[in-house]
């Protein structure tokens, strides 16, 4: 029970003395938002599971590499995000290409415009809304997640949703 | 303006659901009068709509993945196999091996020698001396042995003398 409820700085002293015990409490803490994080992020690529077990793989044979343990959730982001990018460039699915992709590889109705212009917002609107929408987190769970103030998740979700709008007010 | 600022935030907190009772009120009250926050709330909501149909398809989708074994490739990797690719791709760690081991090789050949001569100078004493079994106990063996070579030069160098030069 302890190890649940340990604050991040204890945690990431369990993980330099003991990077076993302490990697299982971090998959428990942020397997659901990370996964779903990559479910988002390889929404056009449909690689999911690799991208995580990798992302997995990765995060625990560099965990020693963590400086901040504050900011361990974006860490882990970072990591599922260079892991999809090389996935992007084996495969030869660039970025820019995204959107050639959603129109050949799904069917019409689920190929969503809406994909497209989320994934256009800056990467910190991006994680909010995802957590939001993905996970249903509240303003309080997301905060302690991203470690940011309340005030900041609920500023990023409003611009989020202005530019959001606004892009597809200025399509119609 | 200011007002509709301040009810801009309860809009978005009443979309996300974190409003209070008494905020909601008052929200509705407003909008009942503002027909400009009204809009803005049809269209904040209209969008929720939008946001929300297209991450239930993500939410069905992540679904599959749910039970996924974090650990699967990391309990799969052989841990050593993957430590010494590491290794092997590392130039600088494999010559810092190789000139630890060319330098324990060379001490072990340098102790082996030590060793071999050592060896046979104990030999050498053992099989020259009548009673070895004594000299090999004592501690002043070695001594002993420096005192046998002495004698034996002085009779050589008595024998020679004694030729006139030659042995």
């Amino acid at each position: 029970m302890y190890y649940r409820t340990m604050s991040l700085q204890q945690l990431y002293q369990l993980l330099l003395e003991h990077p076993q015990k302490g990697f299982q409490i971090v998959v428990e803490r942020y397997q659901k938002p990370l996964l779903s994080y990559i479910t988002y992020k390889s929404f056009f690529a449909g690689n999911v599971e690799d991208v995580f077990q990798e992302t997995m793989y990765r995060a625990y044979k560099n965990i020693s590499s963590l400086k901040n343990p504050e900011r361990m959730y974006a860490w882990l982001c970072g990591i599922a995000l260079n892991v999809i990018r090389e996935y992007g460039r084996r495969h030869h699915l660039h970025l820019p290409l995204r959107e050639e992709l959603l129109e050949t590889s799904r069917p019409p109705e689920v190929t969503s415009d809406i994909a497209t212009k989320i994934s256009l917002l800056p990467e910190m609107y991006q994680q909010v809304v995802v957590l939001k929408y993905l996970d249903g987190y509240s303003y309080k769970e997301i905060s302690d997640l991203l470690r940011i103030h309340i005030s900041t998740v609920r500023s990023r979700l409003f611009e989020a949703r202005k530019i959001l709008r606004n892009t597809m007010e200025g399509e119609q | 303006m200011n007002n509709c600022c301040y009810y801009q935030e309860l809009i978005q907190a009443e979309i996300d659901r974190e409003n209070t009772s008494a905020e909601k009120e008052e929200l509705h009250a407003h909008l009942r009068k503002c027909g400009h926050c009204c809009k803005e709330y049809e269209s904040f909501l209209k969008l929720d709509q939008n946001l929300n149909s297209f991450f239930s398809e993500l939410k069905e989708q992540k679904l599959q993945y749910t039970k996924i074994n974090p650990f699967k490739k990391i309990s799969s990797i052989n841990y050593w196999k993957s430590r010494f690719k590491e290794w092997g791709s590392n130039v600088g760690y494999c010559l810092k091996v190789s000139a630890a081991l060319a330098v324990f090789s060379i001490m072990c050949l340098l102790f082996v020698t030590f060793i071999w001569n050592f060896s046979a100078q104990l030999r050498q004493v053992t099989w020259s001396s009548p009673n070895h079994e004594n000299r090999l106990l004592s501690p002043l063996w070695f001594y002993s042995r420096y005192e046998q070579e002495e004698e034996f030069e002085k009779y050589y160098f008595l024998l020679f003398e004694e030729g006139n030069g030659r042995l």
